[in-house]
């Protein structure tokens, strides 16, 4: 995913912010919020740009670091925020908050797609993740 | 519908092309997709799925195909080969050419692929963004250097009351976008924008806050839309204010519309060369896949087409096969469908024109099997039944069929003598040695009918056999087997000998009983009713004149009367044995002990056989016969008596008397066996030696063995004498355990089991 990235290829990244009521077989996923994030690399100003839901303005990055530290504490906030504000909206005591991170496989280029769908090397998923505020 | 019918239905010709078909277009798609790079990489995903579920089903098809065959062929079915053989050529047919595309297709597209990544081209879009950089980078210097310049000469008058004036001078003559002074906190001092409307200034990171305090200007081309571009530079305004370590003045200009153009031109082209340059892996994989899936998928469909086309192509083939096969089995009548108007289909048509012909000839032959059954069951009921025995022989002398009276009146062993030549038989049954003889000359004669007559010495004692021999051209000779006699007759295409013999003993032997009969009815009608009157007579002369005559007279009267009675006395006694001989036993029978009847009759002629060793060799195991106790008696008191006047004189006189169980075919018997050291029988009485008058002693009235003879025969039994192992003769009889146990032929026996059927026999 690096080489591509340097190379050039845009990565999209979905940041999905669900509540979670676990059920008998199959939990259930109740999808509040969805963040799409295109990065790319700016040749010509050696940057690595962010597009935010497909805002025409990117944010630049000198590096790779600073990009990622970006996504994580903007994540972060989200879902801080998040949790917040749809916290009246959940009626089940047992659904619990959950962010993930993904890349997007069905957006990258038509020769790269075939080769994501069966390699572990295009495996970008962080999870559901929850975090405990009071805590 | 059971799930091998529906896997069976579903492996037809029409889902596999349907398959096929929906599979083909897949990849077709599939292959665009991987070659562009829109946004239906969802669609794409699915699309492999079916590509992948439809490769499987197809191989799952030919996997069903393949076995379904596999086992016709390992069942031999017909039409099986023939399928195999159109797959097998269908396959090489498609194999070569099929493993040529694909070799040349997976060279054309590696060398396809690699052709796309020119080394010119490259060059070209490197330096294409190379110039860009340096341009771009041009203007960049040029903007840094006069914002250096602005922020040195700014340095000069921050105290100054005209400052906001200042940037918006500054702005104006150098066409920036926006001019903004900030502290080394980053609070805004002041700013100028060409957009009224913006009411902040753009405010730079962190990041050139750092950089400022090492002195240095920050200057950054920053992308601001698809198609434009801004320079941000940010210069360094050292201060002498106490407390405050430096200024920053930052500028952001656009870049003028043609540069900005260019720039998202090269760009953007940079990019999407980067990307398919990193994708040419992939892609390569991406299209060997796709086509390898095609490939694939157009070769399943081959070998699918390859096994419905040689089965479709052999169908017709293996049901005439299939139609031949039954007729072959007798299922005459067989019909198959004539599904075209080819050449198979007339060869079809055919076909069943013949079966049908076939088929009616079935039916008229079997008519006429059934009809030869008829008369052949008629002709076997009519030969089981005869109580002549038939023998039928072939032209080399060949038993070929017999009946039952024949065995039974020749005394043979059935078991396997069809097919034995008569010189065979003869060996198998010595006794028969004469009768074949005669059939031998018979045959050898020529002649078309002949006749004999013909005495033999068997186990039923002496048979008068009248013989007939008939010669059946090959035209007549139709004769059941007894190796097949439930099948159909054996068809001579020889000359036959038919041989009809009779046992006529009994016949003769009736006779003669009955003219004996009619003699004794006459003697004692005509002789013995004057004897009572002469010997009355004699002694009414002698009492008339005794004492009435002179002594010479009366002498020679006494003498004489006394003749006379005597005379007429041995006469009557001879009338007597003749009436009892003429006359039939009428028995009574009833279970008798045979060894018990021998002691009482060797214990009642003790006194007469004081002068004997009398030896008896008494079977302890032998059964009760049906028998009349008082003839029985009879038989065996003439053998003892005529046995002790044998043994007259004889030194070391010496009888025995045995008797032992005899089991045969026609079932059980006891044997009686008198034997004793006498003189014996002579030679010229042998033939004769049971008929009435025959008698080797001088005082014998010759009835003794005649009677013994009736009697056995009366009794169901046989009696034969023979050279003794003592030195004399020798008396055989054998007598059934059941009376009903009799040869055939036997018309005195027959009377005799008549009589005593309400005794309770079988």
């Amino acid at each position: 995913m690096r080489d591509a990235l340097v190379s050039g290829v845009p990565l999209n990244l979905e940041l999905d912010f669900v509540y979670i009521t676990p059920r008998l077989f199959v939990d259930n996923h109740s999808l509040f919020e969805r963040h799409a994030y295109e990065i790319k690399r700016h040749a010509l100003s050696n940057r690595y740009m962010v597009l935010h839901n497909h805002e025409t303005r990117p944010q630049l990055f000198a590096t790779l670091i600073g990009l990622t530290d970006h996504l994580g504490s903007e994540s972060l906030r989200l879902f801080a925020q998040y949790s917040r504000l749809h916290e009246a909206q959940v009626t089940t005591e047992a659904s619990v908050p959950h962010l993930r991170l993904a890349l997007d496989k069905y957006k990258l280029p038509g020769p790269v797609r075939l080769g994501a769908f069966v390699s572990n090397q295009w495996e970008f998923d962080t999870g559901w993740i929850t975090w405990d505020f009071e805590n | 519908m059971g799930f091998r019918e529906l896997v069976k239905k579903a492996s037809g010709p029409l889902p596999v092309i349907t398959v096929c078909t929906a599979l083909l277009f897949a990849l077709a798609f599939l292959t665009i997709q991987s070659l562009g790079d829109d946004n239906a990489g969802r669609t794409q995903l699915y699309v492999m799925i079916v590509g992948s579920v439809g490769i499987a089903v197809l191989i799952i098809f030919l996997i069903t195909n393949g076995y379904a065959l596999y086992r016709q062929y390992a069942r031999n079915e017909i039409g099986s080969k023939l399928t195999v053989k159109f797959v097998a050529i269908f396959l090489c047919l498609t194999l070569i050419p099929f493993s040529l595309v694909y070799y040349f297709s997976i060279q054309f597209l590696n060398k396809g692929v690699d052709s796309w990544f020119d080394v010119r081209i490259e060059q070209a879009v490197e330096d294409s963004l190379l110039l860009s950089k340096t341009a771009l980078e041009g203007i960049k210097e040029e903007i840094t250097g006069d914002v250096e310049t602005y922020a040195s000469n700014l340095g000069k008058s921050l105290g100054g009351s005209e400052l906001l004036k200042t940037l918006d001078e500054i702005r104006e003559l150098e066409d920036y976008s926006e001019v903004s002074l900030y502290t080394d906190t980053g609070q805004i001092i002041a700013f100028s924008s060409a957009d009224a409307e913006t009411m902040l200034p753009d405010t730079p990171g962190e990041q050139v806050f750092s950089e400022l305090r090492l002195n240095q200007t920050h200057t950054l081309l920053e992308p601001i839309s698809e198609s434009a571009q801004q320079f941000r530079v940010v210069a360094p305004i050292q201060s002498n204010e106490l407390g405050r370590q430096f200024y920053g003045l930052q500028v952001i200009k656009l870049l003028p519309l043609r540069y900005a153009t260019l720039a998202s031109s090269v760009e953007a082209a940079n990019q999407q060369y980067a990307e398919i340059v990193f994708a040419r892996g992939p892609l390569k994989v991406s299209l060997i896949l796709t086509l390898s899936l095609v490939s694939l998928a157009s070769l399943l469909f081959s070998l699918l087409a390859a096994v419905y086309l040689s089965k479709r192509l052999a169908a017709p083939i293996a049901n005439l096969a299939a139609g031949t096969q039954r007729i072959a089995e007798g299922e005459y009548g067989t019909i198959l469908p004539v599904v075209s108007s080819d050449e198979l289909g007339i060869l079809t048509d055919s076909f069943n024109d013949m079966s049908q012909k076939i088929h009616q000839a079935q039916r008229v032959a079997a008519h006429s099997q059934a009809e030869t059954e008829t008369q052949k069951g008629y002709l076997e009921a009519v030969l089981t039944n005869l109580s002549s025995g038939v023998l039928a022989f072939d032209d080399e002398k060949c038993l070929q069929m017999n009946n039952s009276a024949a065995i039974d009146i020749l005394g043979l062993d059935p078991s396997g003598i069809v097919g034995k030549s008569a010189l065979m038989l003869a060996k198998q049954a010595p006794h028969t040695k004469n009768f074949f003889k005669v059939i031998d000359e018979g045959i050898d004669s020529g002649q078309r009918n002949w006749q004999k007559e013909l005495t033999l010495l068997g186990e039923h004692g002496r048979q008068m056999l009248l013989i007939r021999g008939t010669l059946l051209d090959s035209s007549t000779a139709n004769f059941p087997s007894n190796e097949d006699s439930l099948g159909l007759f054996s068809t001579a295409t020889h000359d036959n000998y038919v041989i009809v013999f009779d046992d006529v003993t009994g016949l003769i032997q009736a006779q003669r009983d009955a003219a004996w009969g009619e003699v004794a009815r006459r003697l004692a009608h005509e002789i013995k009713n004057p004897l009572t009157p002469i010997q009355l007579s004699a002694e009414r002369i002698k009492q008339k004149f005794t004492g009435k005559v002179g002594p010479e007279l009366e002498d020679t009267l006494e003498r004489s009367t006394r003749t006379i009675v005597q005379q007429v006395e041995s006469m009557k006694e001879m009338v007597n044995a003749f009436s009892t001989y003429a006359q039939p036993v009428r028995a009574q029978l009833s279970p008798l002990d045979a060894n018990q009847l021998l002691s009482d009759v060797i214990e009642l002629h003790a006194s007469v056989l004081s002068d004997i060793d009398v030896k008896l060799k008494l079977d302890p195991q032998l059964p009760s016969i049906k028998a009349n106790a008082t003839a029985l008696r009879q038989v065996i008191n003439n053998l003892v008596i005529n046995a002790s006047h044998a043994l007259e004189g004889v030194k070391g006189a010496s009888l025995l008397i045995q008797t032992s169980v005899a089991n045969n075919v026609a079932g059980q018997y006891i044997d009686i066996l008198v034997a004793d050291n006498g003189p014996g029988v002579p030679v010229e009485i042998r033939d004769s030696l049971f008929d009435p008058y025959v008698s080797s002693k001088a005082k014998g009235s010759g009835l003794g063995l005649a009677i013994v003879k009736r009697i056995v025969e009366e009794h169901s039994g046989s009696v034969a004498a023979r050279d003794s192992k003592l030195g004399g003769c020798e008396f055989h009889i054998r007598l059934p355990v059941n009376a009903m146990q009799t040869y055939r032929g036997n018309r005195a026996q027959n009377a005799v089991q008549s009589d005593s059927t309400d005794t309770g026999q079988n």
